[in-house]
Parts: structure tokens; sequence; C-alpha cells
């Protein structure tokens, strides 16, 4: 029963417990103000808690990844600037539903499911961690490619005019990620001998910029309609909510563990996934998706979640991070000594029951600090429109700054902002642009990865039929191409037709 | 409610302890300061930055130097090999200084983008360059016109040792039998981590001497060119001894050779590069290093006191066993002996890539 | 679009066109035509489908055809603008594009980044952009039929600085004491 000794050591120390609350609680704002993000807190933590012991360090630095995941839906719902790339799918019906004053319904629901899917993300880590990073290690290029382009059908299931523009408005945005140094061979694409974007349009000053910026545009052209007054008494989602929704949170937080376990991905491209999987699997929502679907919310912010119990399988199993953020938790560990990999579970368990029970502790507090404050954050909605917008505009730019202390970063914000902001006035999609921004790196790394190890494009399609977790990926894409189709519509009318008679 | 209240006053103890850890009480007014008046830290030099730049050099070689806090801008990402090595040393080498060191990172173009970043500000010994090796290439490499010769060494931490890593399940038990079969014609795969990256280096190394050639697969990061090799999708690839310590203990990576010139400590079992290709030993010692600089034209008594607080938190013993745990030959040059090392290391690297065809003159 | 909807708002396939957004797509195909142009470039310098210039060269394409082929279907569709002389359309596109209060938050926006470039200061630019964009988005309290009310104009000019006042401090205490973010 050593296992269980090891989960209790936080028990026995209440500094820890401590520490994961105040971690947790900073987390949560953290996550909230866009710009700041996870990364730049915990190591700005390594830094601060170089001295103090392992376990203390640890528990603060926990305690901020989980709050911030669970942050960053905040600002996406109130102000449709995610908070984290992690909240960007968040945003897409958690938006709507303040707008339709629902914002407290909003929170609650993200705070619930941001739990259960930390808890479930904690318990497959705490229970099967070897077998999927098993599972993790063998993902190869031509997985992740098929997985990128399961992310970009996003694409495909958004309502707008025509799919064409859509797909425009994706291709806009996988080129903007192509700007820059390429990573692989250092050849400077479409910087004009600009210095400055050497490094590429970061995808936070995109997202800050097409969203933020450009929602705040789009609302300056109607400031005489008055926000509408949000409907507070009921935060706390009912059992009975919960319950209906089970099989989504499970599915998603599913997905959200085995993506956030793979070290090429993290928990934006879960919650990516899984808010379109809710899209195509939810035949009937009470309110449609894009404008307050609850399903809309439940499946990315419990897919976020889990990843974060996810992205530590391999970073304490293999060595490997998970994420970004677990990147700079391998850091701290090295620097205290301790050598996560093949051995750890082995060498130093009570580090890895620790963990896992720290971040259980976090969970609770999530529930504590996500729950309160709602109030107040509701009223952040109901300021008028003339005082919030130039508030909106400025904490971008701040936030944009944050990043990398580049003015440029700001002006180029500024410039997705007026860019979106015409592309919402001619009825063009704006989240495949930001779609193609954040999946660029992934889909086009890892064609070229495939091209290179396969010699053709044959090659590349043929190792579909030669490894079984590529074919299964790309079955369930045919499938979801397939859903599309208007001859599939056309057959399922038919037969449900025939039912009804 | 009670839990607001706890929350207010976790919130309270968090800004405290945050305002008290981060930065002596006297930085954090005049970092406030800073915000209103022009301030250092950004990319752009106008008029009134390089006045305020002159100002402090003045200030600087009247050793009143450090008057604020000191940036330092690292070349790769968070959590990575770079970032965990220079973190504990600048929060031991700030409480030496006197003021806080913040430590940035500045990733992207293989570390040239915080290369360019540090030379673009004043040489006032208020921004430090934390970087890796890779600086020394960037001519050959044509990614800068900017190379460790433009920048003053305060400190050269240490330097790694590198082995050759395959699979569990490779077919090859040493680094002859790989070169053996590129030559003879079978496709190859090492998986690197770019151009300018560690594999890429030892590669064009191994080019040189063997003459065999292989297909470079490229990925993110020394991590995930690890799992690549792990799993299986490639060959081999090139990793430090810190990276695969874990694995070759668990047995799921397998150490081909080492380059070095002594058998490595943790590895004593594995043969070292020149026992089947002597002609490395003209290379050897070889392997990728981490330093701290600062703009060339600092002032001396200005590198002379950043030196002397490096050193200082270099010699702590406990950031001597952060090297340990990273597997790091801990060096501590200043002065003339980082000239030496950095001079050395790149003629010898620059000549085998050109050799190897890497690079054209 | 605000909220809350209608049931009588069309659904998205049916939005009737505003002016300038057939011409929208004749910019895009501009945007893709010149970055394909210009992955050609890089193409014949870096050939090779794992190329650094393959993907690019791909994506610009996708652009310019979708561009080409929203020009197609959308020829035929009406708009608002449908019909009418060449200048009044672009009276009107401009019209759509930039609604005065956008055009105000614009130019705003601009000089505030002259102000930030010319190194003014980001408290002193952001506190003034802020309060003129909030006393100028509010002025139809105090302006009525082209005659200033002073009373009102002083007490929202008033409230506006209160409000200036809390964005400045909460970003002073977030940003540059607990993540030292040294602000341009």
């Amino acid at each position: 029963m050593d296992v269980l000794s090891y989960l209790l050591i936080p028990f026995q120390q209440p500094m820890l417990i401590l520490l994961t609350a105040v971690g947790t609680f900073a987390g949560v704002y953290v996550g909230a103000i866009p710009g700041l993000s996870a990364t730049m807190a915990v190591s700005l933590l390594v830094s601060f808690t170089y001295g103090w012991g392992t376990y203390e360090s640890l528990a603060l630095m926990l305690g901020i990844f989980v709050g911030t995941v669970y942050g960053g839906s905040r600002s996406a719902i109130l102000l449709n600037i995610p908070g984290a790339p992690s909240a960007v799918a968040t945003g897409l019906d958690g938006y709507p539903m303040a707008l339709k004053g629902e914002a407290g319904k909003a929170m609650g629901i993200a705070t619930t499911q941001s739990v259960i899917g930390t808890v479930l993300g904690i318990i497959v880590l705490a229970v099967a961690a070897p077998v999927v990073s098993k599972f993790a290690v063998n993902f190869s290029s031509m997985d992740y490619l098929l997985l990128a382009v399961m992310g970009m059908m996003m694409v495909g299931s958004l309502n707008c005019k025509s799919i064409f523009r859509g797909l425009l408005s994706a291709a806009v945005g996988l080129f903007v990620g192509t700007i820059g140094m390429d990573s692989m061979t250092a050849v400077r694409r479409f910087t004009f001998d600009i210095s400055y974007l050497n490094s590429g349009v970061s995808f936070v000053v995109a997202m800050i910029g097409l969203f933020g910026v450009s929602e705040a545009l789009i609302q300056i052209t109607s400031l005489d309609i008055k926000g509408v007054k949000q409907k507070v008494d009921k935060i706390l989602p009912s059992l009975s909510t919960i319950k209906k929704y089970i099989p989504l949170t499970l599915r998603s937080s599913a997905v959200g563990v085995l993506v956030g376990a793979l070290p090429g991905a993290g928990g934006d491209i879960a919650a990516l996934l899984t808010y379109d999987q809710a899209k195509r699997t939810v035949k009937n929502p009470e309110v449609p998706f894009g404008e307050g679907a609850v399903e809309g919310l439940v499946a990315p912010e419990s897919a976020n979640n889990a990843a974060i119990g996810g992205a530590f399988i391999p970073m304490l199993t293999l060595g490997i991070p998970g994420d970004a953020v677990t990147a700079v938790l391998l850091g701290a560990l090295q620097i205290h000594g301790l050598q996560p990999g093949p051995n750890l579970m082995t060498s130093s368990p009570d580090l890895f029951y620790v963990i896992v029970s720290v971040l259980l502790v976090a969970s609770v507090f999530l529930v504590v600090f996500g729950l309160t404050g709602v109030k107040l954050f509701t009223k952040i909605v109901e300021v008028p429109k003339s005082i919030l917008m130039p508030i909106i505009i400025i904490l971008s730019v701040v936030g944009s700054f944050a990043l990398r202390k580049s003015l440029f970063d700001i002006f180029w914000m500024l410039g997705f902002g007026v860019l979106g902001y015409f592309m919402k006035r001619f009825d063009y999609p704006v989240a495949p642009c930001v779609l193609g921004v954040i999946l660029c790196n992934l889909l086009e790394n890892n064609y070229r990865r495939g091209i290179t190890l396969k010699k053709s494009i044959g090659g590349l399609v043929g190792s579909i039929f030669t490894e079984p977790v590529a074919l299964i990926l790309f079955l369930v894409i045919i499938v979801m191409v397939g859903t599309q189709t208007n001859t599939y519509k056309n057959w399922k009318k038919k037969r449900e037709e025939k039912r009804a008679h | 409610m009670k839990k607001k209240t706890m929350a207010m006053v976790l919130a309270g103890a968090l800004a405290v302890s945050a305002m008290a850890g981060c930065g002596n009480s006297s930085s954090s007014s005049t970092t406030a300061a800073a915000g209103d008046k022009t301030a250092e830290t950004t990319a752009e030099t106008t008029a009134a930055d390089s006045q305020g730049g002159t100002a402090a050099a003045s200030e600087a070689s009247k050793t009143d130097y450090p008057t604020q806090n000191v940036n330092g801008i690292v070349q790769w990402g968070e959590g990575g090999g770079t970032d965990s090595l220079m973190r504990p040393l600048a929060t031991l080498a700030q409480d030496k200084l006197g003021q806080s060191i913040v430590v940035q990172n500045m990733t992207g173009g293989t570390g040239s983008i915080a290369t360019q970043y540090v030379y673009d500000q004043n040489a006032d010994g208020y921004n430090l360059l934390m970087g890796a090796e890779n600086p020394s290439l960037y001519d050959a490499l044509d990614i800068l016109d900017l190379t460790y010769e433009d920048f003053e060494c305060v400190l050269l931490i240490g330097d790694e040792t590198v082995g050759v890593a395959v699979g569990k399940n490779s077919p090859y038990t040493s680094l002859k039998e790989i070169c053996d079969a590129a030559n003879s014609g079978t496709d190859i795969t090492i998986a690197t981590t770019g151009t300018g990256g560690l594999p890429w280096e030892v590669s064009a190394l191994v080019t040189s001497i063997t003459g065999a050639s292989f297909t470079q697969v490229q990925y993110d990061s020394d991590a995930s060119a690890k799992v690549a090799v792990l799993g299986g999708e490639c060959d081999f690839t090139i990793c430090k001894v810190q990276s695969c310590i874990e694995e070759y203990k668990s047995g799921d990576l397998k150490m081909l050779c080492m380059l070095a010139t002594e058998p490595v400590e943790q590895m004593a079992d594995v043969p070292l590069i020149t026992a089947e290709y002597p002609e490395f030993s003209d290379y050897l010692p070889w392997g990728p290093f981490y330093g701290v600089f600062v703009k060339q034209g600092t002032d001396a008594s200005v590198v002379e006191t950043l030196s002397a607080a490096f050193v200082e938190a270099f010699n702590d013993p406990s950031y001597q066993d952060v090297l340990k745990n990273y597997n790091i030959n801990p060096m501590g040059y200043t002065g003339q002996d980082a000239k030496d090392y950095l001079q050395n290391w790149r003629t010898n690297t620059v000549e085998a890539l050109t050799k190897a065809g890497a690079v054209t003159p | 679009m605000s909220y809350p909807k209608k049931n009588t708002d069309p659904s998205p396939e049916e939005k009737p066109f505003r002016s300038g957004e057939k011409g929208f797509a004749v910019f895009w195909l501009l945007f893709g035509g010149y970055f394909f142009y210009q992955s050609m470039k890089l193409y014949q310098k870096y050939p090779g489908l794992d190329s650094c210039a393959a993907v690019p060269l791909f994506v610009t394409g996708v652009i310019v055809v979708c561009a080409l082929i929203i020009l197609l279907i959308d020829r035929k569709k009406p708009s608002e603008s449908s019909g009418k002389a060449a200048g009044e359309v672009f009276k009107a596109t401009l019209h759509t594009m930039f609604p005065l209060d956008v055009l105000v938050t614009v130019l705003l926006i601009l000089l505030y980044c002259v102000a930030l470039n010319l190194r003014l200061g980001f408290y002193p630019s952001t506190s003034i952009f802020l309060w003129v964009a909030m006393t100028w988005f509010m002025r139809k309290n105090y302006l009525a039929a082209g005659r200033i009310d002073q009373k009102v104009l002083v007490r929202t000019a008033g409230k506006n600085l209160i409000w200036t006042a809390l964005a400045i401090i909460f970003i002073l205490i977030v940003f540059t004491y607990l993540f030292k973010v040294v602000l341009p």
C-alpha cells in the first residue's frame, strides 16, 4: 500500500495544500488574461522557486497549470478572446451564450466540465501511464498528419455562406503559419528581409487580433444595442444536466487524454478535435452549434483539461514533454535532481503519486475558485460597450506585447484585428484562419517528414494501409467527410422519412 | 462567504510573496518607473534610447553597474536544455550582482532571434545572451551575419558529451555498420533537429570522415528526435548524455558510441568513436556548449563585474549539482580561456562541415 | 451580428450580400496570386515535395482557386448594391467597411501606434486612447441636435476618466509588477 501512502503525502504537509491552492487561484486569473500564458508563469516560477523543496515548487506550478487551462475559458466566454490557445474552441459557443445573457451558465458549465476532465485525465495517468506512453511513442509522422487533417476538417462543419469561404480562410491561416524561418531548413519564407518576421507570426498574436480586436470592432458598429442583462441565478449546473452530458464528457476526455499524451500535440488540438466531434455526433442540440450550444462547451472544456493528465504521461514515463508547460516542468524536475524517464516509476514512485495527488487537490480548488467570482465576472459583460471595447483593445495590445516584448507584435495583432473585422463584415468565417495558424506546424512538418521517409506521395498514402493507427484515423476522416456530403444527408433524410411511416 | 474570504487571503498571500520574491524591492519600483519613461528593453533604438544608453554606459564605467534589472535572454525554449541551465545560474548570480536578472525566452531561427535582439541593444551590460553553441555557425549557415565573435563571453558554463543512439530493436550494433550500410546504398535515416542543430552538426562530421551520407528527417526538438528513434521511425540520432541516460539505463535506447576522448562515467561500457574511426580524434573533444554573453564593446569593468558574479554562482555547490544532474562537463571559463575555446570550436567545426559539403566556404 | 437572434433571421446561406462583399473576393485573389508567385520563386530555388516551398505553394494555390470559385458562384447573387452606378457602389462599400465609429476607432488605433512608435510612452498613450475613445463613443449622451450639453459632457468625461484609471491600474499591477513586463 505504498501507493496510498504516497498519495497522502500532500495531506500530511499542509503547506503543499496551501501552495496548490495559491497556484490554482493564480492560474485561473493568469489564464483568463489573454497574452499571459501558463508557460510564462511556470517558467517565472522555476527561477523563483529555485531554492525551494521539490514538492513545494511542484505544488505551486501544478496548481498554476490546472488553473490556466481552465482560466482561458473565462475570457473566451466573456470577451471572445481565448486566454489560452486551449480555449479557442470554448469561445465558439461560449461567447454567443454570453451575448444571450447566459455567461454565468456558460462559466458554470466550463468549470464543472474542466474539473471532471482534469480528474478523468489524472485517473488515466495514475492507472494506465505506461500503456498510454507506449501508444504515444509509436505515433508516427503519418499519424500526426492525419490528426492535423482531422483538425482542419472542422472548417467543413462551420456555418457560412459557402464552404469555399471557409476553405479560403483556412488556407490563409495555413499560409500565415508558414511565414518566417522554416524550422527544418532555416530558410526564410516570405520575410522580405524584415528581421522581425524571421520568427514568424505568433499564433497568439493572430488569435488575439482575429478573435478579440475584430470582435471589438464589430461590436463598435452596434454600440447602440445594449449588452444583454446577465442571468446569474443558475451558475452551478444541476446534477441532471451534468448526467445528461456524461457520454459526451467521457468521449471528449478520452480524446483529450490521448491527444495530450502525444508529444507533438496538446490541449488546444484536443479541444478543437472534440468540438468538431461533438458537432458531428450531437444531432439535435437544444441550441444550434455556434449560437450557444451547451455541447459546444462541454466537449472542449473537458478535453483540454483531460489533456493535462495526458501531458504528464510521456513527461513522467519517458522524460518527453507532452506540451509546452510540461516541458518547463521537466526542466524544473531536472534542476531539482530528478530524472523523469522510464525509470522514474521505479526509482521515485513517491514523486509520481505526489504529482497525481497534487493534481487532484488542484481540481478540488478549481471547483472553488472556478465558481467564485463568476458573478463578478459576468458583470464585466454588462459594462457598456463604449467603455468595454476600448479596454478590450488595450488589453489585447498589452497581451500581445507581453508575449515577446515586441512592438511589432502589437502592430501585427491590430492588423489582424482589422482584417478579421473585414472578414466578419463580409461574411467570411474567421475561425478557420485561426485554425490554420494553429495547425500549420503540425500539418506541414509531419507532411514533410512523411514525404522524406516514404519518398513520395504514393508512398505516404500507402503507409496508411500498413500502419494500424494510421488506418483507423484515415477511416475516421473518411466517415467525417462522408457524413458531410449531401448524398449522405439525403440518404439519412429518406431513412428517417421511411421510419416515420 | 467563507470561500470568498479564503480566496482573497490567498490572493493577498500570492501577491505579497510574488512581490517579495520577484526581485529586490528596489527593482520593482524602478521597473514601474521605467515603464513611464523610455524603457531600455525594446528592439528599437532611437535617439532617446541611445542617450539613456550612453548615460548608463558612462555610469557603468564608474563601477556603479548595475543600477537596474538585467535581462537574460535565452535562445531556446522554456524547459529545454539551455533554459534549465540558465535559470538556476541566473537566480544565484543575481544575489551576487545585487540586481535581479530577469530571464526571458526568445526562440526562433536556431537561436538567431535572441542573438539579433541582444545585439540590437546597447552594449551596456543590461542585456545578456544566454545561449548554446549554435551562434558559432550562423555565418557559415547563412542564418545571420553575427557569431560569438561579435560578443564578449561572460562565462562559458560547460559542454556536453554526445553519442550515437539507436532504438532497442535496431539491427545495427556499431557506427561502422551504419556507415557501411549507408555507403552500400541502404537508405539510413537520421532524426535531426533541423539545419544547425546538434544531430545535423554531428552528421556532417561523420560524413566528412566516413563519406557516408544519411537521409535527414527533421524534428522540432531533441525530445521529438529521440521519440522518433524510440518508436522506430528513424534509424538513429545523436543524443546528449542527459537526453538519453534514462533510456539507456532502461534499455529502450542503445548507445553505439560516444564522441569523447574518455569513456563517459555513467555509460562506461559504451565504446568511443575513435575506436572505429581514429581520425575523429582530430575533432575531439567536441560537444555542444553553453554560455552567457554580452555585446562586444561593453565596458571592460562591466564584463568583469558580470563574470565575477556568474563565476561565483557557477561555483555554488547547488549549481554544480545541477550541472552534474545534466551531465554537463563543467568549464567555468572566462576571458581569454573562453575566447580560445570558442575559436577552436568554431574553426574545427566549420572545417569539418566544409569538408562534408554541409556548408560552402 | 447582434443577439438575441430572431427566428426570422435568414440562414447563413441566404443572408443578403453587403456592398463590397463580392469585391472582397477580388482582394483575396490578388493576395493569393501574389504569394503564389512568391511561392513559385521559392519552389524554383528549393524544389521537391518535402521542401520548404511545397506547402506554401499548395496553400496559396488553394487561396487562388477558392477566390476564383467564390467570384464565379457569387457573380449572379443579388447584393445591396446590385444595379447601382459604380461611384455609388464604391461609396456604399466604403460605408459598409468603415461606419463612422469604426473609422474613428481605426484612426485612433493608428495614432496610438504612431505614439508608441515615437516612444511617447505606454501609459500616457494608452490613457489618452482610452479616454478619447470612450468619450467619443458616448457622444450621443451629450450631443443633442448639434449642441453640446455641457453638464452631461463633464459627467461623461469624468466617468470615463475613472474607467481609464481603473484599466491602467489593473494593467500596472498585473503586467508590470507581477510579470515584470516592461511596457514600451
